[in-house]
């Protein structure tokens, strides 16, 4: 995690430096954090866009000032989580779109977590398994995800994907043991 | 049976009673199957957990482009900042060299015509500064004005100068403009303020009138001729 965190720091010391194209490995890397982050406060996919572009421009904007004494991510959270409270306190000024959220929500998001690094934690262990399960085999990917996330019977997956049963079992097996290797590395 | 597959099995409940009691012995012995263990728990945490929702971390194709692009834009943008102001004040002092100008010095008020005649040294010491090719005309006897410093077959530049200290914006319409205000800029010339603008009129005849903070239309009292506008004021005429 550390050797990851100070190839990160390089990376930003790179774009800094004016090879501002590396950006977009920020980017790839942490644009499913932020749309998850950007998602909890508005649903309308266009409007989840361009609020995690204005996000990635405004922590473009601010990378100099980053001084690497926090996480990348830790610190691109805590952007992602201001901008979308002002865009969501803006909401409630104009009382536009009001409808689009409940009171309750709104008070709820845009209260300050009581323990953000706890949160921010959870948040990457969440986004690793999400990276996790995108890059093991699919067909292992696709068995568990039917099991784990969907909650349906081998016997169910087995009428959906026409395998039979005791090959899902093996299937959903490698794929837990595919995801527990690649969280293992990234960690 | 390997270990894998006695978890496996553990995992998919296949073992009987007995078997699973041996098999969570086998599991507490190991290291690695309890390390498996331990991940199976946050594995169903994980997606007993309603915050994952798996679908809140998709990013839309192309996203990662779109943001360079706007970041390709960022880049850009300082040198354009320095480009941006240079342009207006080179174009700027290009027109003040060569730039056509006809100057017409007219106060909206006879009480400030003595003031402008005070004025009128300074103003064309100030506007004067490429008179070589000038053509003064003079155009009337009064404290009005016109000097045509050159022009072409189609339009003449001129400047209208209106002197009003009390006033907060100062427009002048006209035919030239189809009758819309353009609005005169406030400048100080030897310490008054004087609204000044520089227009270009088609030749031959042209009225206007000026407009006083944006509601009262002011005949123009030094022109040389006047002709009514058919609503009880008069439109003030130049020839150019």
């Amino acid at each position: 995690m550390q050797n990851s965190e100070n190839s990160k720091n390089q990376i930003i010391d790179k774009i800094i430096c004016g090879e501002h194209n590396r950006y977009s490995e920020l980017i790839d890397k942490y644009a499913p954090m932020v749309f998850h982050v950007v998602r909890k406060f508005v649903k309308e996919d266009e409007l989840v866009e361009e609020l995690a572009q204005q996000i990635f421009v405004k922590t473009y904007e601010r990378l100099e000032i980053f001084d690497g004494r926090s996480k990348f991510s830790s610190w691109l959270y805590v952007i992602s989580m201001n901008h979308c409270r002002d865009y969501v306190k803006n909401i409630r000024r104009k009382n536009k779109n009001f409808s689009e959220m409940e009171s309750h929500e709104i008070q709820s998001l845009t209260r300050h977590s009581i323990s953000p690094e706890y949160e921010i934690e959870t948040k990457e262990t969440n986004i690793l398994l999400y990276e996790a399960l995108r890059n093991i085999t699919p067909d292992y990917a696709e068995a568990f995800l039917l099991k784990y996330d969907e909650g349906l019977s081998y016997k169910e997956i087995s009428k959906q994907l026409d395998v039979s049963v005791n090959a899902l079992k093996q299937r959903v097996h490698r794929a837990r043991a595919e995801l527990r290797e690649f969280m293992k590395h990234k960690m | 049976m390997n270990k894998q597959e006695l978890l496996r099995k553990y995992l998919d409940h296949e073992l009987s009673a007995y078997e699973e009691k041996e098999a969570l012995h086998a599991i507490a012995d190991d290291s690695e199957l309890r390390s498996s263990l331990r991940f199976e728990l946050f594995l169903r945490q994980s997606f007993s957990d309603p915050s994952f929702d798996r679908k809140s971390f998709e990013v839309p194709e192309g996203f990662s482009n779109k943001v360079m692009m706007q970041i390709d834009q960022l880049e850009e943008q300082p040198q354009e900042v320095e480009q941006i102001p240079l342009i207006p004040n080179i174009l700027s002092w290009l027109q003040s060299i060569f730039t056509p100008r006809n100057y017409q010095l007219s106060p909206a008020l006879i009480g400030f015509a003595v003031t402008l005649v005070i004025l009128i040294p300074a103003l064309f010491l100030y506007l004067n500064q490429s008179n070589t090719d000038t053509d003064a005309i003079v155009q009337s006897k009064e404290e009005v004005a016109t000097q045509t410093v050159s022009d072409n077959e189609e339009l003449v530049w001129v400047r209208f100068i209106y002197v009003d200290e009390n006033a907060n914006k100062i427009a002048i319409a006209g035919d030239f403009n189809d009758w819309q205000p353009y609005e005169l800029t406030e400048q100080q010339v030897n310490g008054k303020d004087v609204w000044t603008g520089f227009f270009a009129m088609p030749r031959g005849e042209n009225k206007y009138m000026f407009v006083v903070n944006g509601e009262n239309w002011v005949t123009d009292p030094l022109a040389t001729m006047y002709e009514d506008d058919g609503f009880g004021n008069k439109n003030a005429i130049i020839y150019l």
